[in-house]
This record gives structure tokens, C-alpha cells and sequence, in this order.
């Protein structure tokens, strides 16, 4: 999560960005607070980030014929 | 043993033996190849008694069933089952590496190196243990220890198949001696059996903890644990004696390990370690302050054998899966391939669920994911080690890459890099760029022919481009007529020539579906003919020999495939599930399969939550239970918030959901119905909510369950839209749209205030 300072008027003008902190693997950002203190993430409930894929060898011999 | 040896050139199954590696009670071991996969296998074949008696066959397939499920980096890996002239086989990665008895032969170990396999060797058993699998004959014979140090547990099950085969049990390697209490068998080696084992009285996990123990011992001390001159003095022992404390050693080891090896060797299961789970904490926390200890124990290093490949390694084999299959093949002779599913993991975290590949030979797996560094990118995985490793120059921004794809020599990826296709040697080299994507565009499944042909889809009709690159061009154009949106999911057919595609009409679902298309034709000219209905995800599997193929799809959910003639263009049959619960992500499925018969695919994603973080990026309160969210946002009073979540029975679905945060748990659903809604943004007053609905449309409601749809605007390239922002006044909704010319962001429509 990065943070940059701005300012609207007289023209808009931007600061440098510097990191927060290091949001979740795979994690979505959402929203913001209006005190710029809390962060609305979605992030993942489990280990599902690194969950096993599965393998078929031979899928096909295994069908319902 | 009561069958002839398999000679080299020999063919078992699919399998064809290279060479003989060894042979004990438990049966004899080949190297062994895999034509289908291009790699060598360890295959053990089992005495044909195991399955003569189909009682004891059915407790070995429960048994097998479930370590067929372990999926852990110490125990090894079974890749296959099947039976031979009767005799059950199971093929097995092949090891390269020797056994822990070939380095306890060599005299102990350091201490750090003895805690280093012990630690692995109880992570592999509380895997197991988990799986309510008991290994009941742990020794250093069963532990494998590979060049690279990683220890692999094997045999998991054989014991409990031998205990079952009491005539069996003369000429055993298993050491099995008569109970002295009761008819049958006592299974275990001698020296590693536990007090209850020596008994013949039921065992359970803990067994295997106390054999871990006497490993330890032995490792430590170079000394077995219980040893005596007669298999009967070495049972009464383990019943009635210590062994020499290894506190009171020369060079004395650190107490807290004393401990733990004394715990594991008490005589009554209830004093040992209760799991080895709290076995491997232990190890674990001793590991970690252990490595400046070793110095009095750095002993001369134990012997090693550099046997190079001592293949019968992988000889003893997990029996996972033996199976209903098993079953099967008596019946039917000769046996036909057997289909073998089994599970890997990643490695390292994905950044998208369904992003991934499978290579044309069905050995690699292409995926993004984040490794430590945070940095997503494209992973290869091998199928048959557990070799992961990052393609560098593939840095991916953002997590909504679709899944890359391959040369059909397997030696190049293609994906979409953000802007652009590229591709990439996966043997080395620099990626290159093949063609600029059409703005705002992403490259949605591609494929690729043997005369250098790449063909994608993207938010718009079908694109070509050469494998040598430049700029790509149409290869099937929207029909307006029937309101297509996309064309995506092709994949080439075997000529080459000819492909399946996906048509989308969002709003005219009975012109949706599968169409073939060719290379032949001018874009405007591709067959309107509709071959299967619109189905979620779509890919052609060749067969792995002479004979139609398949396609295959999801329904709801469940992956199908249907045979397809891909001379005849046209199916047959009926379609038939493969997998249940497999996962999507808008129109692509989380599946991938090869021209040789190798499938894999992922579940669905259910599992992300909706929190609050603070500053330093810790959690502070959790506002949703964990569900399929892809996306929320919050009022501007900052007392509710919207979130797009996916439809739990059909992924290819999502409703908005309103959640109240001032009060808590309140939660209500704002939207619903068969449609893809999602992006929400809010309106400054907090009344309204617009949206993108299937994708290519605006809409916005009243932000409570009450009140209709209203359509704001549909895109006029076809390709996504997505609200960003509402005006401060009201009076606009900025909006982001592909294939805008000033860019991806125009200011439209007018809103009713």
C-alpha cells in the first residue's frame, strides 16, 4: 500500500509516493477511511493462496461411458 | 519370489523397464520410463498374493484412498497404479539419494544434520497422521535422504498390507516376528517397534513417534537404540529396558534434545509426544537454537555412498490409490491406462486462482504467482519434482492476468504482459514482444500451431500474430447483429487449420457458445454456426492416441467434456463430468489439459474476506466471513460498504452485497439474479450505487434492496467497463472503457441528480 501526497488547487500537484505496508498476497484493495488510518482490503481467508492443484493422468480412461 | 523378473525393454503397463534396482519382501523395484510423460519413473511390483484376497484388497484401497490424498514434500510421491499378469504395481518418483540406514551405517550424524531429518521426517508423519495414515514400520531402511537433503518418508501403508497377508510374512524383509500374545503377525522391524507393537496389541500414530525416537537415537549415537544378539532380546528390551542415556555421553548433547528423544521413547504411548505436530514444534524450536551447539559434535562426517542413482530408492512406495482401480484391472486384461489423480502444490502463492498453463507434454505447469519478494510473475512448476521456479522478466502487474500459454514444442510461454503479448524461451533468455494488445485490451486464452501461428481472444473479435511477431491482426470479427461482445478461449485444432472458440452475446444467451473457426477464412466470413451452447471455459484436448478428442467446459460449476470429431467438426456422445466444484473467473475455467492425457485443474475460490487494516498493515477488525469477494467499496459516510461477491454455485456469477458497519453484522443483498455485477461505486449523497452488469453496461440502483436496475450505458467497444469515481456534485460518473482514443477515461453520461 502506497501513499502519495496531493494538492488540488491552485493546480494539481503530487508528492513523492512512499509504501505504508505490505498488503496480503493476492489481496484486492477496496476503500479508504476518511482519516486515511484504515484500509478496507479483501483479502484471502486461507491458505488458499498456495492451495494444491490437482492432477488427472489419463483423465479420459477414467470417464463414465 | 513367485514371479520372474521383468526384463529391460519389458513393458509394464504404459511403463517400460530400464532397469532392475533391487528387490525385497515387499517386491521388486524397476527403473522404469514413461513414454507418455518423457520421464523416469521407480515402478514396485507387488507379490501377487496381495490380490488374491479381496477383503484385504478393500482395506488396502481405504488405505490407499487416503494416502493417495498426502500431497507432502517428505513422503513420497506416487504418480500411478495398475496390475500386472495379477500383481499390483505403483510407480513412484525415482529418488536420487540413499537410504538414512546407508548414513547411519556410516556412524552418526551431526547434531544438527540428526535434527534436521528427524524435523522432516515428523512434518512428513503429521501429514499423514492428519490423513489417519499410520506408517507402523518407520525405520532408517524406510527414509530416503536425496542429494539435496530432503527426506522422504516410504512404504507409508505397506505394513499395514503385510499384517494383513500373514502367509505372506515368511521371507519378509519386514523382519515380521510371531506375537507372543496372539495368532498372526507382529509388524514392524525389530528395534523400531514400539512397546504396544512388540505386544501384537492395536497401535496407533504415537507408534510411529516412538520409531522416530529410536532413529533419533541412532542417528546421535551411531548406536541402535535396542539391540540385542536375538530378535526375542532385542523385543524384551524395548519392553523392559532404557537405552544408554545419551546425557551421559562424552561429548554431552544438548538436554533439551535428550528430552525429546527420551520422550519419544517412552514405553506407554500416553508419555510420548501425543502428535507429530508437537514432535516437529519441538524439533523445530531446537532447530533454531541448535546451530551453534553442533560445534562438539561436528563428528568426522558419516561415509557416504555416492552411488549416484540408487534408484531402488524410491522403491518402496506410498501405497496411495491402489484403489477401486485395482479392481478394474483384474477384470480387464490387458489393462488400459488408469487414470491417477493426486495433488501438487504451487509452491509459491498464486496471484490469480485459475491463472495457469499446462504445457503440450503435460510435465510443466506455467502460473503466476508471488514469490517472498511480493513481485508477481510467471512460475513454471515441474509435474514430477518439486522444482518451482520463476521466469525472470515476466513482471506482471496487477492480478487479473488471463493464463498463459505455449509453443506446442513446450519451449516457449505467451502471455499477456500487460499491453502486450509476449513470449518468453522458458529454458532462458529475454522475453520478446509479439504484438501490441488493442487499448484497454487483455489477451483472453490463446494458442498456438505448429506452423507458428498464435491466435487470442480479447475484448473484441479473435487476433492472429505470427510467433515471430508483429502487428496482429483480425481473425474473427463481433457480429452486431447478434450483439456478440467477445470472442474468446480459442484453441487450435489438430490440423492446425481450424479452431473452437467462444462466442459471447450477453444479452442473447441462445446465440452464446462454441463455434468453430479457421484460419482460412476472412474474419467476416467465419461459420455462424453454433456447435454447443455457451458453457463457462473452453479447451480441445487431443487424444494421447489415434482417435477423436475432447473438449472440455464447465456447467455450473462441474467440469464436462464432450468427444469431438476434429476431422468431422462435430461432437458425439453425450457430455460426462470429469471434476466437480472446479473453479472460474468470468468466462475462463481453472483448468488446463495436454495432448497426452494430463489434466489439471484448480477449485473454486470461495475463501476471501473483507477487513480492516490499519497503518502498519495488521488486521483490525473483520467485517465479512469468508466468502467469493472480488471488490468493495465504502460509503462516504463511511458507514457501509458494498462488495461484489461471487455466486458460491456458479462462479461465473456476482451480486452486490451491503454491509453495515456501524451496526455490525447487517448484511443484505442489493442485487440478484443470473448476471455478473460487480465494480461498485458510490454516489456522494449515498443513495445509489452504479455498477458494471455482465461486463460491458453501467447500471445503477438504490443502495438497498429496493428499487430496479437502471441501465446507464453500454460500452460501444464491446470491452469492459468499469465505473471509477462519482462527482463530488453528482453530476458525473467517470467511467474507464478499452479503445477510447484519448485514452481509458472519458467523462459520461449525465446523471439525474
Amino acid at each position: 500500500m502506497m501513499a502519495v501526497d496531493v494538492m488540488a488547487a491552485p493546480e494539481f500537484q503530487a508528492g513523492t509516493p512512499k509504501p505504508l505496508f505490505q498488503t496480503p498476497a493476492g489481496a484486492i484493495v477496496g476503500d479508504v477511511s476518511a482519516d486515511g488510518k484504515r484500509f478496507l482490503l479483501v483479502s484471502p481467508a486461507g491458505p488458499s493462496a498456495s492451495a494444491p492443484f490437482t492432477v488427472v493422468l489419463n483423465w479420459s480412461a477414467g470417464l463414465i461411458k | 519370489m513367485s514371479r520372474a523378473a521383468h526384463q529391460p525393454g519389458a513393458r509394464l503397463g504404459p511403463y517400460e523397464i530400464v532397469s532392475a534396482l533391487g528387490a525385497g519382501g515387499m517386491g521388486e523395484v524397476y527403473r522404469a520410463r514413461d513414454p507418455r510423460l518423457g520421464r523416469d519413473v521407480a515402478i514396485k511390483v507387488l507379490p501377487t498374493a496381495f490380490s488374491a484376497d479381496a477383503g484385504r484388497l478393500q482395506r488396502f484401497e481405504q488405505e490407499a484412498r487416503a494416502a493417495a490424498a498426502l500431497n507432502h514434500p517428505n513422503i513420497l510421491a506416487v504418480y500411478d497404479i495398475g496390475t500386472d499378469a495379477g500383481a499390483p504395481f505403483i510407480v513412484s518418483e525415482l529418488l536420487e539419494g540413499d537410504t538414512l540406514r546407508d548414513r547411519a551405517n556410516g556412524g552418526p550424524a551431526t547434531v544438527r544434520k540428526s535434527i534436521e531429518h528427524a524435523l522432516q521426517i515428523a512434518r512428513g508423519l503429521a501429514a499423514a497422521h492428519d490423513k489417519g495414515i499410520v506408517h507402523r514400520d518407520l525405520k532408517p531402511e524406510n527414509v530416503f535422504v536425496t542429494r539435496d537433503n530432503r527426506v522422504k518418508i516410504l512404504d507409508f501403508g505397506l505394513a499395514k498390507l503385510a499384517q494383513d497377508q500373514p502367509a505372506y510374512s515368511s521371507g519378509s524383509a519386514l523382519a515380521t516376528m510371531p506375537s507372543p500374545t496372539q495368532p498372526g503377525v507382529v509388524l514392524g522391524t525389530v528395534g523400531y517397534m514400539a512397546p504396544e507393537q512388540v505386544r501384537g496389541l492395536p497401535v496407533d500414530h504415537r507408534a510411529d513417534l516412538f520409531a522416530l525416537g529410536a532413529i533419533l537415537y541412532e542417528l546421535l549415537s551411531g548406536r541402535r537404540a535396542f539391540s540385542r544378539d536375538t530378535a526375542p532380546e532385542t523385543m524384551t528390551a524395548i519392553l523392559n529396558t532404557e537405552p544408554p542415556d545419551l546425557g551421559s555421553a562424552a561429548e554431552p548433547f544438548p538436554p533439551a534434545l535428550v528430552r525429546i528423544v527420551n520422550r519419544c521413547l517412552e514405553k506407554s504411548p500416553s508419555e510420548r509426544f501425543q502428535s507429530a505436530s508437537d514432535l516437529a514444534f519441538a524439533l523445530e524450536a531446537l532447530s533454531t537454537t541448535s546451530s551453534g551447539s553442533t560445534a562438539a559434535h561436528a563428528r568426522v562426517p558419516p561415509r557416504r555412498r555416492l552411488a549416484g542413482w540408487i534408484g531402488w530408492a524410491a522403491a518402496a512406495l506410498v501405497l496411495a490409490a491402489l484403489a477401486p482401480l485395482v479392481y478394474q484391472h483384474l477384470r480387464e486384461r490387458p489393462p488400459s491406462p488408469t487414470p491417477m489423480r493426486f495433488q501438487i502444490s504451487p509452491m509459491v502463492a498464486y496471484a490469480g486462482p485459475g491463472n495457469f498453463g499446462l504445457s503440450p507434454d503435460g510435465r510443466h505447469l506455467a502460473f503466476v504467482g508471488i514469490g517472498s519478494d511480493g513481485i508477481v510473475r510467471l512460475w513454471i512448476r515441474a509435474m514430477d519434482s518439486l522444482e518451482v521456479r520463476p521466469l525472470p522478466g515476466t513482471e506482471i502487474v496487477g492480478p487479473a492476468t488471463p493464463p498463459p500459454f505455449w509453443s506446442p514444442d513446450g519451449r516457449f510461454v505467451a502471455w499477456d504482459a500487460g499491453g502486450r503479448l509476449k513470449k518468453l524461451d522458458v529454458s532462458g533468455g529475454l522475453p520478446q514482444t509479439l504484438c501490441d494488445l488493442p487499448s484497454g485490451s487483455v489477451a483472453v486464452g490463446g494458442s498456438w500451431n505448429r506452423d507458428g501461428d498464435i491466435i487470442f481472444g480479447n475484448f473484441g473479435g479473435l487476433l492472429r500474430v505470427r510467433e515471430t511477431g508483429g502487428a496482429a491482426s483480425p481473425l474473427t470479427t463481433l457480429d452486431p447483429s447478434r450483439k456478440e461482445e467477445f470472442h474468446l478461449l480459442p484453441t487450435f485444432l489438430p490440423d492446425g487449420r481450424h479452431f473452437v472458440y467462444l462466442r459471447v452475446s450477453p444479452t442473447s444467451p441462445e446465440l452464446s457458445g462454441t463455434y468453430i473457426g479457421t484460419l482460412d477464412a476472412k474474419p467476416e466470413a467465419q461459420s455462424p454456426e453454433r456447435l454447443m451452447p455457451y458453457a463457462v471455459g473452453l479447451t480441445y484436448a487431443a487424444a494421447a492416441e489415434s482417435g477423436p478428442g475432447r473438449l472440455l467446459f464447465l456447467r455450473e460449476g462441474t467440469l464436462m467434456t464432450q468427444l469431438f470429431d476434429a476431422r468431422r467438426l462435430a461432437l458425439a456422445g453425450e457430455p460426462v463430468p470429469v471434476a466437480e466444484r472446479v473453479g472460474s473467473f468470468r468466462d475462463g475455467g481453472f483448468f488446463s489439459a495436454s495432448a497426452n492425457d494430463v489434466l489439471v485443474y484448480r477449485s473454486a475460490d470461495t475463501d476471501f474476506q473483507i477487513s480492516w487494516f490499519d497503518r502498519q498493515g495488521a488486521v483490525s477488525s473483520r467485517v465479512s466471513e469468508p466468502g467469493g469477494f472480488r471488490g468493495v467499496a465504502l460509503s462516504p459516510d463511511g458507514a457501509r460498504a458494498v462488495a461484489s461477491r461471487t455466486d458460491p454455485q456458479d462462479a461465473a456469477k456476482a451480486d452486490l452485497w451491503l454491509f453495515d458497519l456501524a451496526r455490525g453484522a447487517g448484511v443484505s443483498r442489493l442485487t440478484s439474479g443470473s448476471s455478473l455485477v460487480e465494480s461498485p461505486v458510490w454516489s456522494p449523497d449515498g443513495k445509489q450505487i452504479a455498477f458494471t452488469f455482465n461486463n460491458s453496461q453501467l447500471r445503477q440502483k438504490l443502495a438497498s434492496p429496493e428499487g430496479d436496475e437502471k441501465e446507464l450505458l453500454r460500452s460501444a467497444s464491446a470491452g469492459l467497463v468499469r465505473a471509477n469515481s462519482w462527482s463530488p456534485d453528482g453530476r458525473f460518473l467517470l467511467y474507464e472503457e478499452p479503445g477510447l482514443k484519448t485514452g481509458s477515461v472519458n467523462f459520461s453520461p449525465r446523471m439525474e441528480r
